[in-house]
Parts: structure tokens; sequence; C-alpha cells
């Protein structure tokens, strides 16, 4: 006869839906929250010390216990206080970190449930219903785009860096259909820009491609891709005997939200297998897991007159939804659902063909010796799993996604964008009052700023660039870290400049849709004085 | 106060700055009153055409658009009461964010009660900043910060003020926005204070000296800083005129350009473009 010692596990797994356990300790660790931040807006969980408790944690849950807990609640109110602390709080004004995401609650709600139930994004045989919410949202990103719904078709992935592999992967059958069986030919190139996210390079690595089959395209004066340059390179390299699977291009670069002018490459892309007869076309894919969302701002009107901005913002999106509008022509696009006003919990990727057929190419089903027995897919009408990287998929980004696009509409949208970019606006036309701050991206049309501080006395370049690591490293140690109170802002070591230079520069990113201009105001007040404050201190 | 709501048909508003200042310090009369009120463009309106028909105001100019903190917009038009009371009515959505003490005590009708948060009224009147004047339209702050200067500024606070006009005339001397409000208009609105603020002026002299010796002439107005740096008495001569015509006449025969276009925005603009426009 065997005892049972502890709790009874059963209870950890409820079969009912009606005052579920779930729910009593989601309630539980968002007491613990309420009781961490009971002023609410704080840009990250407080009682976080950096590295110095790591060890201690480690010790408190790295091992594991005999009997589980007799107190789930506690446990989750224990667990919820010891690790979200330290951790950045999306939806604060004051937080203008990076490129993240304030969750809409619709989203979150819909994730919650997708997890709780555990939808596997499979096959509808698994995931029911629920994966027409996969299809929903590309039925409307499509719309957005100007693409007959029926052509498109997508898939959620993990993030951006998914989106990109789909992109080279769909590329690689393309112009090496072979591959399936045979593995990466060696004359296959991919086209990726100057100014692009570190994870197409990563992309490529995973793939198998390595940096030498990387085409680095140029960037012009104002950050975007110069054509006339790419051209040249890509044509030195089909005329060397190379294949080019993928050209990535920009849409929306991470600090500058700069997109290529689409369009031309899409006329290059058709150019080049003209002129050189290639059999097959190689695949334009544009990085816009972040410009996606100027989409919201391509079909109306022109004077954007629902939208209280500036003139100056009213401009500078009109002319970002001009070159996003030109995502039609491209072959994919990626939409990074938790980042900026996606409105998302992390991970919320969705790649978009705008020929559905591309997606065919990737069946697993290509190589001979592959079968999806496992899955019962004989059984399944829809079954993405056929051609998705990832097998297990969560179901939650896809309720995630069409809550939030449903809950908010392109209305809701194209306010907390506009909202976005007019306060950025904002931010720098205060910083160009400012003497002892330069706005080193004020041409931008996104809402992303970067600056540099000019430090006292007469500095050569090297020491202006160690002043600004060693400024944010103190106001991040004495006060962001602490949330001493303020905007909480980030760094880049190595932003790339108007003049092609790079070097350190301070990152503000506002992405809450509660970021009003009077954040923005104290953001320049507060950086100011502790610049003061610095230059005092290392005087 | 309970005149002025009667007349103007006012059910709220505040007399603000110096009226305020000055009213409240038992001074009667004063020459012009800063008057806001809660609203928006069309309550602006309102008021406007309100005022306009109302016998006890005249001279109501049309509204305005102003903005404060560079771009929170707010709505003023100026009319005249009683025979020479001119009163500047602004009409807002939040409330102002002062610069200096003075301008922060606010009078409030139909309470009748006042606030003075920074204790102005029981202090020797001055110019004393009270917030942070780093991101702001610097030329609008020389504007207040010379207004302020010529009513209540004394020689014993010589450096602050200085510092004050210093730290913006070192902003205002890269000033020159394609913004019509905050380029062009916060240009000409400089010069009628300038002009105004050394009438008004108990030590005129010393208030251009000021304005010299800050930086603010040269951001400005490099053509006449140039003059100014190079021959003696001009600041006197300029500081003995009694009107603002004779003042610009006089500014105009000083530089010796063959138009007065040297005080122009694009003019100055053009100046500080070219390195020996400054010398």
């Amino acid at each position: 006869m065997t005892s049972t010692v502890g709790p009874d596990p059963c209870d950890l797994y409820p079969r009912s839906y009606s005052d579920t356990t779930f729910q009593d300790l989601c309630a539980a660790a968002f007491a613990a929250m309420a009781e961490l931040m009971p002023g609410h807006d704080l840009p990250r969980v407080p009682g976080w010390d950096g590295a110095t408790a790591y060890a201690q944690l480690l010790d408190r849950y790295g091992h594991l216990p005999r009997s589980g807990t007799t107190d789930p609640r506690a446990l989750v109110r224990e667990m919820s206080t010891d690790l979200m602390s330290g951790t950045t709080v999306w939806r604060s004004a004051d937080l203008q970190y990076n490129i993240g995401s304030a969750v809409n609650a619709a989203a979150s709600a819909m994730y919650a449930l997708g997890l709780d139930l555990n939808v596997f994004l499979i096959s509808d045989g698994q995931a029911g219903n629920a994966m027409m919410a996969e299809r929903a949202v590309g039925t409307i990103l499509a719309e957005l785009a100007g693409v007959p719904p029926e052509h498109a078709g997508g898939v959620f992935t993990f993030g951006g860096t998914g989106t990109i592999l789909y992109a080279i992967k769909t590329g690689i059958r393309k112009c090496a259909p072979e591959s399936v069986v045979s593995g990466l030919p060696a004359d296959i190139a991919v086209m990726v820009t100057e100014d692009a996210h570190f994870s197409h390079e990563a992309a490529a690595d995973w793939l198998g491609l390595g940096t030498d089959q990387l085409i680095v395209a140029p960037a012009g004066p104002v950050r975007t891709t110069d054509v006339a340059a790419a051209e040249y390179l890509l044509r030195s390299r089909i005329e060397a005997g190379s294949r080019i699977a993928t050209i990535v291009i920009n849409g929306g670069t991470t600090y500058d939200h700069t997109i290529d002018d689409i369009a031309a490459f899409a006329e290059l892309r058709d150019r080049l297998v003209e002129d050189y007869d290639l059999n097959y076309r190689p695949h334009l894919h544009v990085d816009s897991v972040i410009g996606w969302a100027w989409l919201f701002m391509t079909d109306q009107d022109p004077t954007l007159p629902d939208l209280a901005v500036t003139d100056v913002a009213s401009r500078s999106i009109r002319l970002q939804a001009d070159r996003i509008a030109q995502i039609r022509l491209a072959d994919s696009w990626g939409v990074d659902f938790h980042k900026g006003v996606g409105g998302c919990p992390v991970d919320c990727s969705y790649v978009q063909f705008n020929d559905r057929r591309d997606l065919a190419r990737l069946r697993k089903g290509g190589a001979r010796t592959t079968s999806l027995h496992q899955l019962a897919d004989e059984f399944s009408s829809l079954s993405p799993v056929d051609y998705t990287l990832e097998t297990s998929r969560s179901g939650g980004k896809a309720l995630a996604a069409l809550a939030a696009l449903h809950s908010l509409g392109s209305t809701g949208y194209r306010t907390l964008l506009a909202r976005l970019v007019d306060v950025s606006c904002y931010f720098r036309a205060l910083l160009a009052t400012a003497v002892d701050i330069e706005v080193l991206n004020a041409d931008s049309l996104g809402f992303c700023t970067m600056l540099r501080l000019r430090p006292p006395g007469d500095l050569g370049a090297t020491e202006i660039d160690h002043y600004q690591h060693d400024f944010f490293a103190w106001d991040n140690n004495s006060r962001m870290n602490r949330n001493g109170g303020g905007v909480v802002y980030s760094y880049s070591g190595s932003y790339r400049r108007r003049d092609g230079g790079a070097g350190p520069a301070l990152k503000f990113y506002p992405t809450s849709p509660h970021t009003t201009d009077e954040q923005m105001r104290g953001a320049v007040h507060l950086l100011l004085r502790r610049k003061a404050e610095f230059d005092r201190a290392t005087r | 106060m309970c005149r002025l709501a009667d007349e103007g048909r006012f059910e709220a508003f505040e007399i603000f700055g110096g009226a305020a200042f000055d009213l409240l310090r038992g001074q009667r009369d004063p020459p012009d009153i800063d008057v806001a009120m809660l609203g928006d463009a069309s309550s602006a309106l309102e008021r406007q055409s309100s005022l306009a028909n109302n016998p006890a105001f005249s001279n109501v100019t049309p509204v305005g658009e102003y903005w404060v903190h560079l771009r929170r917009q707010i709505w003023v038009f100026r009319a005249t009461w009683r025979p020479h009371m001119l009163v500047d009515v602004s009409v807002m959505d939040h409330t102002n964010e002062a610069h200096f003490d003075v301008e922060t005590v606010v009078w409030h009708f139909p309470e009748l009660v006042y606030t003075d948060p920074f204790g102005s009224l029981d202090t020797e009147p001055g110019v004393r900043l009270v917030s942070d004047i780093a991101v702001e339209n610097p030329v609008l702050l020389i504007n207040r910060a010379l207004k302020v200067s010529a009513k209540y500024g004394h020689p014993a606070q010589e450096a602050e003020i200085l510092w004050i006009l210093n730290t913006l005339a070192d902003r205002a001397i890269t000033w020159w926005p394609d913004d019509a409000f905050h380029g062009r208009s916060a240009h000409d609105r400089f010069l009628r204070h300038l002009a105004e603020a050394t009438l008004r002026s108990e030590r005129p002299a010393w208030l251009l000296d000021l304005c010299h010796r800050s930086g603010v002439l040269a951001a400005r107005l490099p053509a006449l800083a140039t003059r100014v740096t190079k021959a003696s008495g001009i600041i006197s001569q300029m500081a003995s005129q009694t009107t603002v015509e004779s003042f610009w006449a006089t500014a105009d025969a000083i530089v010796r350009l063959p138009s007065t276009q040297w005080r122009d925005y694009d003019a100055a603009r053009h100046d500080v473009a070219r390195p020996e426009g400054r010398t």
C-alpha cells in the first residue's frame, strides 16, 4: 500500500472552468504585484539588486523539493515577488527602454487562456477553431497591405529572428529546391542591409550560411539602403556564379525605423530575373517587424484629421505610411506583435507571405524521409505543422494578436501609433532647445530618439564617446535600476550616425500608450538635471 | 476684480502674474492685467465676441494662437477696459507653468482667494527663477525675462539676471525654426519686448547693457551688437528714447544699414549664418 505525503497533485490540474485554481493563483500573483507597486506606474518592478541576489535566488529555487507545496498561492506570491523584481514594466509611461510593447489586456487574457488550455497550434485536430485565429490575423494583415486575402498566408513564429529564418529558408527552397535533400549548396547568397538587425546574420548562420555568403548592401545618407549599390553587389555576385536566395530589406529599423524603397527593390528583383534569365526568383523579404504598424495609416485621409497630432508628426506619419504601403510588392514580411503598438505578450511574431504558395515550398514532405505520422496529420484538414519551423507552437500568440486587433480596431492602432510619433516629435523639439544635447536622428520618421550629451570642456572624440557610456552607467546604477523616479531610457554602444560613423548614444524609446507630452518634458528636464549632477560629481 | 467680473460678465477667471502681484501688494490700477480662464478655441471666440459687443471694453483684438511649452496651445486676445487699462485674456485648458516667482501669484474669482506658492508677496520684488528654463522656446523666455527684469529687476540681482539672459542667449543664438510661431513670431515679439522693457524700466541703460553683456543682442540682433561693441555711448543713446518708434529709429541710425531689414527674422538669421556677421 502506498501512502501520499503532501498535497494531492491533482489539485493543480483543475477540470472546472468556474472559480478555477488558475484564476485564484493569477489573483495571488497580481496581488503580489500590487503590493510591490502600490503607486502603479513604476518602470521596473522594485526589489531588484542586480546580480548580487542571483546566487541566493538560485539557492532558493534551484533545488527540487521532495514534496510539493501545500500552499500554491503562497508559492505563486513568493515567486512573483522574487522573480518579477527588476522586470521592465512596459505599460509604464516612464519606461523608454527599448522596443518592447505594453500588453493589451484583451490580448493578455486570450494568451493566458491559450496557455491554460495548452493550445498546440499544430493542426485543427489539436487546436480546433483556434487555427482560425492564425488565419484571421493573416487575412487582416493582407487587407491592410492591399493584398487579396485569398492569395496571402502566413504563420506565427517565435520572434523577429523566426520571420527572417522563414524568409531565408523560403529563398533557399526557391533557388535551390534540391537543398531539402542534399543540404545547403555553397553557391547560395543572401542580401542583408548595413543597418539590419543582428538577427539577420544570426538567422543566416543558423541556416548554415556563413558570413561569406551574405551580401551587405550599404546605407545611403538617410540610412535607407542604397538600391544602386545593392544592385551592383547583387549583379557582381550573380555574375560570379552565386544564386541569390533572399533579399532582406529594411521595413523599419530598430532605432530609426527606416523603411527602404520596397518598390525599387521589387523592381530590381524582377530585373535580375529577366537580365540573367534566372530560373528562380530571389525572395524579397521586408523586415517590417516594427514598420508594419504604419500600415494602419496607409488608406486613410492623408491629412490624418482624426489624429490629434502636430503637422510635423502628421507629415512624418504620412511619409512613413507611403513607404510601408509598397509592402504588397514584396514576397514576404514580418510582424512583431510584441513590439511597439502591437500590444501582445512576447513572443508573438508572424511572417506573412503575399503569395501563400510560397509556404508550400517549406513543406516538410519535401524530403523523402520526412513523415509526420506522430502528429496524425491525416486526420486534420488544416495542418500548418507541415511547413512551420517549430513543431510545437503555442496557440496563445494567434489568439492574443487577434484579440489585440479586434479590441483596438484600426482607429485604436492609429491613435496609439500617432501618439508615440507625436510625443517623440515633441521630445526632439524640446531637445533642440537644449545646448548640451545633440539629437542624432532628428530626421527619423519613427518614435525612437537617439542622442548624445555634450560634455563640459573641450574633449576629443574618444573621450566624448566614453562620456556617454560613463554617464549612462552612472544614471543607470544610481537611479534607473533603483526605480529612482523619472524616465528609464537605454543605451546603444554602436549607433550608426548619419555621417556613417558609429558610436555610443542614449536611446529614448517610448512605447507605452500612456506616454504624454508631460512625460517627455519631464524626461528632458531630468536628463539635463542628471547631466549637471554628473558633471559636478566628475569634475 | 469684482468690477472686472461684473463688467466683463466673467463667471470664473484668474488674474495672474505681475498684475496680481501688484494688486495684492496694494497698487491700484495697473496699466495691464493678465487674465486666464479655462476653455478652448470656441470658448475663446465666445469671450472675445462678448467683449467686442460690451460697451465697457474697446479695441478688442481678434483671437490669436499662442503656444506654451513649445506646443501646448492657448488662445489669447487683448481688450482695453476703462479708459486705459489693457486686459490680456488667455484661454487655456490647463494651468500654465510660470518661470519667475512673481508670475506664480494668482488671484482667483469667484473664490476671491489668492495663491502665492513661492511666498513672493512677502519678499522684496525681484527676478527669481522658480522652474527650469532648459527646454522652452528661448526667445519667448528672453521676452518674459526682459519684462520681469524691467519691472522688478535691480542691480543687486545683476548676477542672477545676467546668468538667466546668458543661458537663454546661448540657446537663442541657434533658434531659427521654420515654425511660424516659435520662429518669426517669437522674434517679432522679442523686438517689441526689447523696446517696451527698455522704455518701461527705471534703469533702461542698465537693462540694455545686460542684454548686451549677456549675449542677447548678439544672439538676436548681431548687427546692433557689433555696433555696441565697437562704439561707446550707444547704450545710453538708445536708453534715452521715450517711444518704441524712436527706440528703433535710433537703433537703425546706429546700425547704419540701408534698410531696417537688419532686425527682421530672415535677415538676422542670415547674419548669424555668416561668421563675419558676429564679430
